[in-house]
């Protein structure tokens, strides 16, 4: 595509603001121009409605849900994580 | 006051996942309602004629605004808001849209090119009579050299028809409006945006806002 407007947000500042999205974090102004990348940008939307769905699916989460065995394994995997 | 939003498929809100209560045989859909000192941070969003080409989605609705409404960054904000109709939008005439976009910037770059000496250039543009042979024409004039202005408003060209050739309109709009940018300026970006709203009204028969009520 050609060059764009100085004030467009790219797909990476995108990613970088989600966060502050999803907490009503943004300005006003920020939050426009975040939503107008969001209207064209059909990977940027999808992005967002998948954090989404992780939020929610995370808070749907207890501890009795998770089996001992993959508690294990994903604790394995963290502390060799710190490790290397 | 009335005014328009886009949703996505179901009448769901594109960006927050927020279903919309839709209209029934009884009436308008529910109202939705937001404390109104969240109001701009927080709010119901839609937006005027002009802005409508911002924020082009699957379905058009004709909304209704209460309380008082703002108008800031290319949006109407309230902290009431309710659907009342669906309009005929649709992706035939998204389509058509897209078309008439790049065939507009198409118009004005020839134009150009005529300006500064460069008629056949501009002739071989004006004599394309869809979009894979404008594409393939305007890629052909703008050349690999993006130093060359004139060249690269073709660019624009080439751009908005291979976009609109594959049906993605926003993208087309978007590409159009920095094209007006980028030939004569800001005001001709905010000009393009307002020319695309109001093709979608004039084809859609869209109702006129009452722009009084913004406070």
């Amino acid at each position: 595509m050609s060059t764009g407007s100085t004030q467009d947000l790219a797909c990476k500042e995108v990613v970088e603001l989600v966060t502050d999205y999803l907490e009503q974090a943004l300005s006003h102004d920020e939050r426009t121009r975040f939503e107008q990348h969001l209207a064209l940008c059909g990977g940027c939307k999808e992005y967002l409605r998948e954090i989404r769905s992780a939020i929610d699916l995370s808070r749907k989460l207890s501890r009795g849900t998770l089996a001992g065995n993959v508690r294990d394994d994903l604790l394995n995997l963290f502390r060799k994580w710190k490790a290397g | 006051m009335i005014a328009f939003k886009f949703l996505a498929l179901g009448a769901v809100g594109p960006f927050t996942g927020f279903a919309w209560p839709t209209p029934t045989r009884s009436g308008p859909g529910a109202w939705v309602e937001v404390p109104p000192e969240s109001v701009p941070n927080r709010g119901i969003h839609a937006c005027l004629t002009d802005d409508l080409s911002f924020w082009l989605d699957d379905e058009l609705w004709i909304a209704e605004l209460a309380g008082p409404v703002q108008r800031s960054s290319d949006q109407l904000i309230s902290s009431r808001g309710r659907l009342l109709q669906r309009t005929a939008w649709a992706r035939d005439v998204a389509i058509e849209l897209g078309k008439a976009c790049t065939f507009k910037a198409r118009d004005a770059a020839a134009r150009v090119l005529q300006g500064n000496g460069r008629a056949t250039d501009a002739d071989r543009l004006l004599s394309c009579s869809n979009l894979v042979e404008l594409k393939g024409v305007a890629r052909e004039i703008s050349g690999p050299c993006k130093t060359d202005s004139l060249a690269n408003l073709a660019g624009y060209v080439a751009d908005a028809a291979t976009f609109a050739n594959v049906g993605e309109v926003a993208t087309v709009t978007y590409i159009v409006a920095e094209f007006a940018r980028a030939s004569a300026g800001a005001t001709a970006a905010a000009s393009e945006r307002a020319w695309q709203g109001r093709w979608i009204a004039e084809r859609l028969k869209l109702p006129q806002p009452d722009a009084r009520a913004i406070v």
